[in-house]
């Protein structure tokens, strides 16, 4: 082995100079033994489904200690990397050096630094592969399609058995609305009461308007909710009361209002998307909501049709089914197929009269004056018996999250600059040495606070207007930075070395910076701009300005300027080193 | 200067006069001269059976005759080394006023030259070497490289001029990988890499270190490797601050030798300009020496009569000053001076050095050593 490795140098040696020296093919070939170690754990890591039960399962590579793992081995290839990579440095001896040969040492660099702080990906990508080959499409289907038959049974909370959760036959009842706050019931209409609950339905009237315009209150006030199609927003209103008793078979708690959708994925039409405003309300703020009436509606159209069938056989083999998944699942319970279609087999308007715990209980429920109807409702309805739905539930969707969430998305941002960074710092080490570097921190925390007092000193002088605090402290920053820029490359003759080095090293680390300034300066002065015209004429518009326009990809434009920019100004690099000193 | 052939010659003689270790570093210096990669190969199977046979020298000249006879053959050809590859005219460096100033100084530096850097401590010697490797801006003057390469950039300058400063810089890894990553930088083909570096590692005696680090090193070889370092680059200009510091007597000849016979190459001279304060030595091997004092130069060269014709002698004795004056003082003694233990003579034109060690003699002094100072800058030291 070491015979093989000292040819492997060697061979490196006598034609990649570069390469040898940035010991590139020995880290990467460490970190890719690191990334197959923790594409293992990630594959061994969810064989206990019981890890599925708590939610984001995803993201279990910083709730196990992976992530300590994950940085204690990068930090350690870093610095063994560094040891032996800081051994060599043609540069430094003057030995010829192109500029190409220059940049790609910085590219390694680069490369080494991001493939060995990425253990992440290798590990989401073993649990993923875990996830997708044990719990194939298929199978997911067929088990959670089994699920949300079934947890019309579940009977956890009575809640979700009254009238109001009612949406099959979808004609009638999706263009009602149901009233279920005390204070809007008009107790002379038709209603339906359940225990101190009471429900009425309405239909509903519509005003439309554009949604480039400003709401107006003095038109619009006192909607239900609205939906947004497009530009055209829909507001919805009460009309009148209207009696339904004829599609209710009982008022009371019945499996068949059960609507509720045990698994879905998240995906929805936008259409589909309510804005509830109880703003003639005290108890509720406005807020969103995402209506999944579709799936609730099969949900509750496929109870019904089961329920009409009011087969024995095949209800109780889908409670079976159910609890055979949950076992898989490892789902807690203490249910058999016979004992749990015991208490919901209720002929004819199956009302539920029995109520199934979450958990096992371990203190019996007691009765109190205090209680509400609901609570003592409960307290005489729950039976002993439990399982833990919610937990198979979070499984279903632990499995669909990690299924559907690509390996790679915009988070790739944070290691792509982790690493860019990094890179940067060494690369200056390397070219211009501990001391300039250490003085270009030091010139870089003095400029700081000089800019930060200068701001101080401005805001308190002009009485603390933001806008001319900004735009002064961007454009000095911006004289400032420019002049740094400039130094190495037109004066670096007449101003000593090692001050240019600092600003060689200052334009190296700073240069996106000073692009995202300039995006900045232009993004301050389109926002101005924007404000003036609002000031103006009072009408809103469309304010956005360039940061807007380039949204996450503004990071991905400034990582390739980054490289193109250090690439032509390895020249400069290299001018700054043939300086003389004194 | 010897052409190749006498070179071959050379080789032989020492061989003969069993001069075995002089006499293979100048047979390497042969076969370096011929940059033929096959005569290197058999130099360094010669050198590995060297260092395994340490005590058979007669079968080592046959086996070295052998190579001899090949080397016979290259048609090799003598660079000229007229003109100067550089030149500096007027060149001064300041410190700030009334502070250290250098120069002016006007120099041509040409190839196959040596130039000793002499003078006492904080004179300028290092500020010199400085200026010359571009390493220090000068106030003034005019400084010009005319190499047979020219450089694209100031950077490709800075690597043609090469500067080797009192205190080399620590390296890592073995010697050998820091050798060959030399020559790869420098583009040398793969196949080639081994070869050449092997070779150098022969002809500074560094075989038996090839694999040491740094720290294993002593002072010597460390300098013997910076040298074998330097040589690889192919300089046109070497530049070396006081080479000679920290290393023994014997070291310092050996250096100085090698030094000498890397300058004379016959196809690859190099102009080489080193400081030290080993006065008779560096000498010795120069060409011209620089004295430096107080910033100010004097040059003096060796192959040219000097305006100065004055007998100068150092006599290092125990006896009194006055003895000393009665006994010299016939021989036209104009000047004699007490220096640190040892006395310095100057005698008029016409006294010759014989007839001050012939006096000398006839009254038995007890004297530790004499030296004609005359034409060495050590007069400047004792003045």
């Amino acid at each position: 082995m070491k015979t093989y490795i000292r040819n492997i140098n060697q061979y490196l040696l006598e034609r990649y100079p570069t390469i040898w020296n940035t010991k590139i093919v020995w880290i990467l070939a460490i970190s890719l033994i690191i990334h197959i170690i923790f594409f293992l754990f990630g594959l061994v890591t969810l064989t206990n489904p019981e890890l599925l039960h708590d939610r984001g399962a995803k993201d279990i590579f910083f709730d196990n200690g992976s992530i300590f793992l994950s940085v204690i081995l990068s930090i350690l290839i870093l610095v063994f990397w560094v040891i032996n990579m800081f051994k060599n440095n043609a540069f430094k001896n003057f030995y010829p050096i192109s500029r190409f040969k220059l940049f790609s040492q910085f590219i390694h660099f680069f490369v080494i630094i991001f493939c060995s702080t990425t253990f992440y990906y290798s590990y989401n990508l073993g649990l993923k592969t875990y996830i997708s080959g044990n719990y194939s499409d298929a199978r997911f289907t067929k088990e959670t399609t089994i699920a949300n038959k079934a947890a019309v049974f579940l009977s956890h909370d009575i809640q979700d058995y009254t009238v109001n959760k009612r949406k099959y036959p979808a004609n009638i009842f999706s263009s009602l609305y149901c009233e279920n706050r005390g204070d809007f019931i008009d107790i002379q209409a038709p209603h339906f009461t359940f225990l101190d609950f009471n429900y009425q339905f309405y239909t509903l009237k519509t005003k439309t308007q554009s949604s480039e315009k400003a709401y107006e209150p003095m038109l619009l006030a006192g909607y239900i909710y609205k939906k947004t199609n497009d530009t055209i927003v829909t507001y919805f209103y009460k009309d009148s009361v209207i009696n339904i008793s004829e599609h209710f078979k009982t008022t009371q708690p019945s499996y068949y209002n059960y609507s509720d959708v045990f698994f879905g994925t998240d995906e929805y039409d936008i259409t589909d998307l309510k804005e509830f405003n109880y703003d003639s309300n005290l108890y509720y703020e406005d807020y969103q909501d995402i209506n999944k009436t579709e799936a609730q509606l099969q949900i509750n159209k496929t109870a019904h049709q089961l329920l009409d069938k009011n087969n024995t056989e095949e209800l109780k083999q889908l409670l079976a089914d159910f609890l055979e998944i949950s076992d898989i699942y490892k789902v807690k319970h203490n249910l058999t197929a016979e004992k749990w279609f015991k208490e919901i087999y209720h002929p004819g308007n199956f009302e539920v009269s029995s109520l199934i715990e979450q958990d096992y209980r371990v203190y019996s429920r007691v009765e109190h004056s205090e209680q509400s109807e609901l609570q003592k409702y409960n307290n005489s309805h729950f039976t002993d018996y439990y399982i833990s739905s919610d937990n198979l539930k979070n499984a279903f969707e632990n499995i669909n999250e990690i299924k559907n969430t690509p390996i790679i998305s915009h988070e790739i941002n944070i290691f792509l600059w982790l690493s860019f960074i990094i890179a940067l710092i060494l690369f200056c080490f390397r070219i211009t040495g501990l001391k300039p570097l250490l003085f270009t921190i030091i010139t870089t925390g003095v400029l700081s606070i000089f800019i930060s007092l200068l701001g101080v000193l401005f805001s308190f002088a002009v009485g603390g207007s933001g806008n001319s605090v900004a735009f002064l402290l961007s454009y000095f920053t911006f004289i400032l930075a420019t002049t740094i820029l400039l130094i190495p490359l037109k004066f670096s003759k007449t101003i000593k070395k090692s001050i240019v080095a600092i600003c060689v090293n200052l334009s190296i680390l700073g240069f996106v910076p000073y692009l995202l300034l300039i995006i900045g300066i232009i993004s301050l002065h389109q926002q101005a701009y924007c404000d003036d015209i609002y000031n103006i004429t009072n009408t809103y518009k469309d304010c956005s300005t360039l940061f807007d326009s380039f949204g996450i990809y503004l990071s991905y434009i400034l990582f390739v300027l980054g490289f193109v920019f250090l690439y032509f100004y390895t020249a400069i690099i290299k001018k700054w080193k043939a300086l003389a000193e004194g | 200067m010897l052409d190749f052939k006498e070179r071959l010659q050379d080789v032989r003689s020492f061989f003969e006069n069993d001069d075995v270790v002089l006499g293979y570093r100048k047979f390497m210096d042969c076969a370096i001269d011929t940059q033929d990669l096959k005569i290197y190969d058999k130099v360094i199977t010669l050198t590995d059976w060297k260092e395994k046979h340490p005590t058979e020298t007669t079968e080592l000249y046959k086996k070295v005759s052998e190579i001899l006879e090949d080397l016979e053959n290259f048609p090799i050809t003598t660079y000229n080394a007229e003109a100067p590859i550089a030149k500096a005219k007027n060149i001064i460096k300041s410190y700030g006023n009334n502070r250290f100033s250098l120069g002016p100084i006007t120099l041509e530096i040409k190839k196959r030259q040596v130039y000793g850097l002499v003078g006492e401590n904080g004179n300028g010697k290092t500020t010199l070497l400085r200026v010359l490797a571009n390493e220090l801006n000068y106030t003034e003057g005019e400084l010009h490289y005319n190499f047979d390469k020219p450089h694209k950039n100031s950077f490709d300058l800075r690597s043609k001029l090469v500067y080797i400063p009192q205190r080399t810089q620590r390296w890592y890894g073995s010697l050998k990988d820091n050798l060959k990553f030399v020559l790869s930088n420098y583009g040398v083909p793969p196949q080639e890499n081994e070869t050449r570096v092997l070779m150098m590692i022969a002809r500074f005696g560094l075989w038996n270190y090839k694999h040491l680090k740094w720290d294993e090193l002593s002072s010597g070889y460390k300098m013997r490797f910076e040298l074998a370092r330097t040589l690889l680059r192919q300089p046109e200009l070497l530049l070396l601050d006081e080479p000679l510091a920290n290393l023994d007597v014997l070291a310092q000849q050996v250096i100085l030798e090698d030094l000498k016979a890397i300058c004379n190459s016959l196809n690859n001279p190099i102009a080489l300009i080193l400081s030290s304060q080993q006065l008779y030595e560096v000498e010795k091997i120069s060409d011209k020496v620089i004295y430096l004092k107080n910033g100010k130069y004097k040059e003096k060269d060796h192959t040219a009569e000097t305006e100065e014709e004055q007998l100068i002698v150092e006599i290092d004795c125990d006896s009194k000053r006055e003895d000393l004056l009665a006994i010299l003082n016939p021989i036209a003694l104009e000047k004699l001076i007490y220096n640190g233990g040892i006395y310095v003579g100057y005698f008029s034109k016409s006294t010759t050095f014989s007839s001050v060690l012939e006096t000398l003699g006839t009254h038995k002094l007890p004297i530790t050593y004499v030296r004609n100072i005359s034409k060495s800058t050590r007069r400047f030291f004792v003045s």
